[in-house]
């Protein structure tokens, strides 16, 4: 059987590609998978620990957060949509007309 | 977790995660070191061009193409991902009754309002 | 397993603001599609009676004391959560009056605009009950999905765009952090609910996952360092969003952090004192020193936002019931002046279609009752007595006094002074300078309803505040065992008006 610690250090592993991923990569796309990285760790931990722990709240937050994740997702499209006209680019750098 | 546990038995406990992390690193790195030293390097441009089935690629595959595909496509993600609220509700439905049945009967309601909308607006036209 | 799914009249009537509101958003948006020539203007206004219909049942609440759990502890209502509602459903009412002369300008989807204010409204209220982190973390993202697509509403103005967009990334950053933290608590304590995972002990999942949930929660109220896309989210947007993103979340988020802190953990009061001590201070003083270097109204605004989230973690630092009541309070009168200095920038901005501090030029001399509001509202936001402001900052000062927070009272004190400087230039460029162009600026009914709402509910805190006092003391009776040494007399007796 495999060990609950093996699941909570794939899930870190996880977690921590999708927040590096957020701070160095410069594609807003690629930024988007990588915040999907993150909510994907947070959901093998919780079915993990729902299943050591025999308790069902765990998988019922999983479901809840995969769902959510596919609003962000199709938010996001539309926004990066509309960014896309104005601007042609996808570059989160090139975002830099406001300052102070 | 207990709460007299000393911190350094709880991090102990840890520990096959940390070396887990060790492992997999080290995996990573010595393959990517050995495939670099023993490959042979011939580099031209057949090989680094992209690979379509066989046939020559014609142009860009970055080029523009309409906009409504995003569109479809973000509408079908998001009636897709809600019928993921059907499973537990399929699993449950004979123990929760009328009421559970008249919940997802609000759910799908509400779904059915944003669909007439997207209809509405001409967001399911083509043309 | 058995499962028993049962909902009674009983349990309906707690969620009967949020079914109002629901059908009526439904109403809202089935008459703009299904009727496209009826005038955008009559939308605004349906929404505002459905909401002052939420408004009298949540009244109606609060007067009765109504309250329970549903949902297995999921939902709550208490005195907490209704005030909290009250307040969100008061500043969207405000919020979509001020919009209507704005809402004119948008060539495209004006309709939507109300749909997807009420929506965020709705979510928001859900946050104000939320009593577990699974509602915490669905009613967190149902609020701020709303707010993603109106930040970018200007769908021909690219700032606007670019601010939607780097909302967009930190908020599902955010987003990431909150589910994480989430799942290593609930991996701790196997529970969810905030009383249930008062866990006694702090092990290294249990720490490390409500830093990153207090992560989530700062980038929503943009506390310092979580602040990043405050500035230019807020100057990007539409005024009117602007002006409803930097007030009604903020509200709703304090709410989850006051039942976080305060229940779940109030056993480690001492570690987290600390933290909340640092970002207020960060907060503060980053806040009022980058504002004094604006040039444009909306990041003035904003950078002041940050330092008056600095100023309401003193309350959430204090720990106690009093902290409780004056975080209540503050807000009250952060929403007054806030709005109200954003109903003057939106007025402004939609008559002379520039938001650089400049252009309030003599404003004194095109408009002197703009002129005299914005002085209002501005003087009420740095603490000047006898406005609001004023008795919202005594009252959390004296929380921390209580608590014997004193170096973070005195780094408060001196960020009154220096937020003095940049709000006493807006006045000075109003008053004394000459304006370029003289000619009169004219408001129109529903603006001057919002101006009127701010200028009376600033006065009326600041003059007579003992009946707002005497209900946020209720709204948190709950948290009497937080009493701190000196809370052994029932109410707050100020030295003025009470």
């Amino acid at each position: 059987m495999v060990p609950l610690s093996a699941y909570v250090a794939v899930s870190a592993v996880l977690f921590t590609t999708g927040v590096i991923g957020v701070l160095i990569r410069r594609n807003f796309i690629i930024v988007l998978m990588a915040v999907e990285i993150m909510l994907n760790a947070a959901n093998l931990n919780l079915v993990a620990f729902s299943h050591y722990l025999d308790s069902m709240a765990g998988q019922i937050v999983a479901l809840f957060v995969i769902a959510i994740a596919g609003g962000e997702a199709a938010v996001g499209l539309a926004i990066i949509i509309v960014v896309f006209r104005g601007k042609i680019s996808t570059n989160v750098d090139e975002m830099n007309l406001l300052k102070w | 977790m207990t709460g007299s546990e000393p911190l350094l038995d709880y991090l102990g406990r840890y520990f096959s995660i940390v070396l887990f992390i060790g492992i997999a690193l080290a995996f990573g790195v010595v393959t990517l070191l050995i495939s670099y030293l023993v490959q042979p390097k011939y580099p031209e441009a057949e090989k680094l061009s992209p690979y379509e089935c066989g046939s020559e690629p014609f142009s860009d595959a970055r080029m523009p193409f309409p906009v409504r595909y995003y569109i479809f496509a973000m509408l079908f993600v998001i009636f897709d991902i809600e019928v993921i609220f059907l499973y537990p509700w399929a699993v449950v439905f004979d123990k929760i009754g009328l009421v559970g049945l008249v919940e997802m009967l609000v759910f799908i309601g509400l779904f059915l309002m944003a669909y007439v909308y997207a209809w509405k607006k001409g967001a399911l036209e083509w043309d | 397993m058995t499962f028993t799914l049962t909902l009674s009249g009983a349990d309906l009537l707690l969620l009967l603001p949020e079914m109002l509101l629901t059908v009526w958003l439904c109403v809202v948006l089935t008459m703009d599609f299904a009727m496209p020539r009826l005038p955008k203007d009559r939308l605004a206004y349906l929404s505002v009676a459905g909401l002052a219909g939420v408004l009298a049942n949540l009244v109606w609440f609060d007067l009765a004391g109504i309250g329970g759990t549903l949902f297995a502890h999921m939902f709550v209502v208490d005195r907490l959560a209704v005030f909290f509602k009250i307040f969100i459903v008061g500043t969207t009412i405000l919020v979509i009056l001020a919009s209507v002369d704005y809402v004119r300008r948008f060539r495209f989807f004006k309709g939507e605009y109300y749909f997807l204010v009420l929506m965020s409204a709705l979510g928001m209220m859900f946050m104000a009950s939320a009593n577990d982190l699974l509602s915490v973390f669905i009613t967190l993202e149902f609020s701020t999905f709303g707010f993603y697509v109106l930040v970018a509403y200007l769908r021909d103005d690219v700032a606007s765009n670019e601010a939607g967009l780097k909302f967009f990334i930190l908020g599902v950053f955010a987003a990431g952090l909150l589910a994480y933290g989430i799942s290593l608590v609930y991996g701790e304590t196997g529970k969810l609910v905030f009383s249930d995972i008062a866990s006694p002990s702090a092990t290294p999942g249990l720490v490390i996952g409500f830093l990153l949930i207090f992560a989530a929660l700062g980038f929503k109220i943009g506390a310092v360092p979580f602040h990043s896309w405050i500035p230019d989210t807020y100057h990007g947007a539409p005024t009117p969003v602007t002006a409803f993103l930097s007030i009604a979340p903020k509200g709703a988020a304090f709410a989850i952090l006051i039942r976080m802190f305060f229940v779940s953990l109030a056993a480690f009061k001492p570690a987290w004192v600390l933290l909340l001590v640092g970002a207020s201070i960060l907060s503060m003083t980053y806040g009022n020193i980058v504002a004094i270097a604006q040039r444009n109204i909306k990041r003035l605004l904003a950078y002041s936002g940050i330092a008056q989230i600095g100023n309401i973690l003193i309350g959430l630092a204090a720990g106690t019931k009093m902290g409780g009541d004056a975080i209540l309070f503050y807000l009250l009168t952060y929403l007054f002046a806030n709005l109200g200095a954003f109903a003057i920038v939106i007025a402004v901005g939609n008559l002379i279609r520039s938001d650089e501090i400049e252009d309030y030029n003599g404003l004194n001399r095109r408009s002197p009752f703009l002129a005299f509001a914005m002085l209002v509202f501005l003087l009420s936001l740095a603490g000047v007595p006898p406005l609001a402001g004023f008795i919202g900052k005594l009252y959390i000062f004296l929380a921390a006094i209580d608590e014997g927070l004193y170096t973070l009272i005195a780094v408060g004190l001196i960020n009154i002074v220096i937020s003095m400087y940049y709000y006493l230039v807006v006045v000075k460029k109003m008053y004394i300078n000459e304006p370029t162009d003289p000619s009169p600026l004219t408001i129109s009914p529903p603006m001057k309803v919002v101006v009127y709402a701010g200028l009376a509910g600033t006065l009326f805190l600041g003059i007579y505040p003992q009946p707002a006092i005497n209900w946020v003391v209720a709204a948190t009776l709950m948290f009497s065992n937080l009493a701190g040494p000196a809370a052994a007399a029932p109410t707050l007796v100020l030295p003025i008006g009470g």
